[in-house]
């Protein structure tokens, strides 16, 4: 390293300002006036349902779906990319894993929070152990194990494979908490999709559908941002065990001495 | 609804299939504000404690980022500062 006095360290260059590329920004952009859209659409023009629906309350429906259907969606990138890593292990794809089972995490929390305000309005309780409530809290839980495993269990391709075959295993029960109001009975309503009654008023569909889209680049933003510090992530450590292996250093303290 | 619903577990699919209709707003409803408020801002403080979480990592990326790239600048002018030393003997 440097050893005809050139300045052959020069900076690398610095990939943690990648999220401030423009196209983030105007991704970044069109999501905040995409949810201000939806909040005033939903809390000012959308008619509230009926009671027996919640009233309301029933509002939350325009958030809590999409919120799902984003936990679906990370979920479902946690899945790939977890495939992927156990076909070829490699940085891109264990980041991608990570953070697919980080986002599953966030946006599950975000359903378990709706729902249950929702369910004291119109069942007059927040919880009940309906199978759709006790599948989706079980798979937070699977994904929320994930977490925890990778971020105190270490960085090492044994781990990384047992976490992304966790993440295989885990997101089998998606499937599961989607179609267990078909298969078991429970209190969950069916709404929209196959069997469900639907909304009385296009309002509805399309406060629910603008919640989709807004919720889905949020999506896309958080789970690309986790994705890029947990390759960034990888890369450093590596970097620092290259350093290690050349002599540079010797974990935090650098090993030169002035002989 | 309340405790009557939930009690009623032996309907079917087609029997859970539920339409949401707009209907007009009355006392009853004033409790689901509330409700509903609550709901919208504990969402979006999971989202802003998820992207705080994430600019503590990235702080704590580049910290270390500017620990490995200190030392290895002072690494290469140590290098460098003995590479000349060696000449000039």
């Amino acid at each position: 390293m440097g050893t005809n006095g050139s300045s052959k360290t020069a900076a690398p260059p610095s990939r943690v300002v990648a999220p401030l590329h423009p196209a983030w920004l105007a991704l970044l952009a069109l999501t905040c006036v995409g949810f201000i859209y939806h909040l005033w659409f939903v809390f000012l023009k959308t008619p509230p349902a009926q009671e027996t629906a919640g009233g309301l309350a029933q509002k939350i429906f325009y958030f809590h779906v999409p919120a799902a259907y984003a936990m679906y969606l990370s979920g479902t990138v946690c899945f790939v990319a977890s495939c992927a890593y156990l076909l070829k292990a490699t940085n891109t794809r264990n980041a991608w894993a990570r953070a697919g089972a980080e986002g599953a995490v966030v946006f599950g929390i975000m359903v378990l929070i709706s729902g249950p305000l929702w369910a004291r309005k119109a069942w007059g309780v927040y919880w009940t152990w309906d199978p759709r409530l006790t599948t989706l809290m079980l798979s937070v839980l699977v994904y929320l194990a994930i977490v925890v495993l990778r971020r105190f269990s270490g960085d090492g391709n044994a781990e990384r494979r047992f976490a992304a075959a966790f993440g295989v295993l885990g997101t089998t029960i998606l499937p599961v908490i989607h179609y267990s109001v078909r298969l078991w009975r429970g209190n969950h309503p069916t709404v929209v999709g196959k069997g469900g009654g639907g909304l009385g008023s296009p309002e509805m569909y399309h406060a629910l559908f603008v919640g989709f889209g807004t919720m889905t680049l949020l999506c896309v933003i958080l789970v690309a941002l986790r994705a890029h510090l947990a390759a960034l992530e990888s890369r450093l450590g590596e970097a620092e065990e290259l350093s290690a292996a050349l002599g540079l250093t010797d974990g935090d303290d650098f090993l030169y001495d002035d002989e | 609804m309340s405790d009557a619903k939930i009690m009623q577990t032996n309907e079917t699919v087609a029997d859970r299939a539920d339409e949401f209709v707009p209907a007009p707003i009355n006392q009853e409803s004033a409790s689901a504000v509330g409700l509903l408020t609550t709901a919208y801002i504990l969402m979006w403080v999971a989202v802003f404690v998820f992207v705080l979480l994430s600019f503590r990592r990235l702080k704590f990326l580049s910290a270390r980022m500017d620990e490995l790239e200190a030392g290895l600048r002072s690494a290469d002018e140590q290098s460098s500062a003995k590479a000349t030393s060696g000449d000039n003997t």
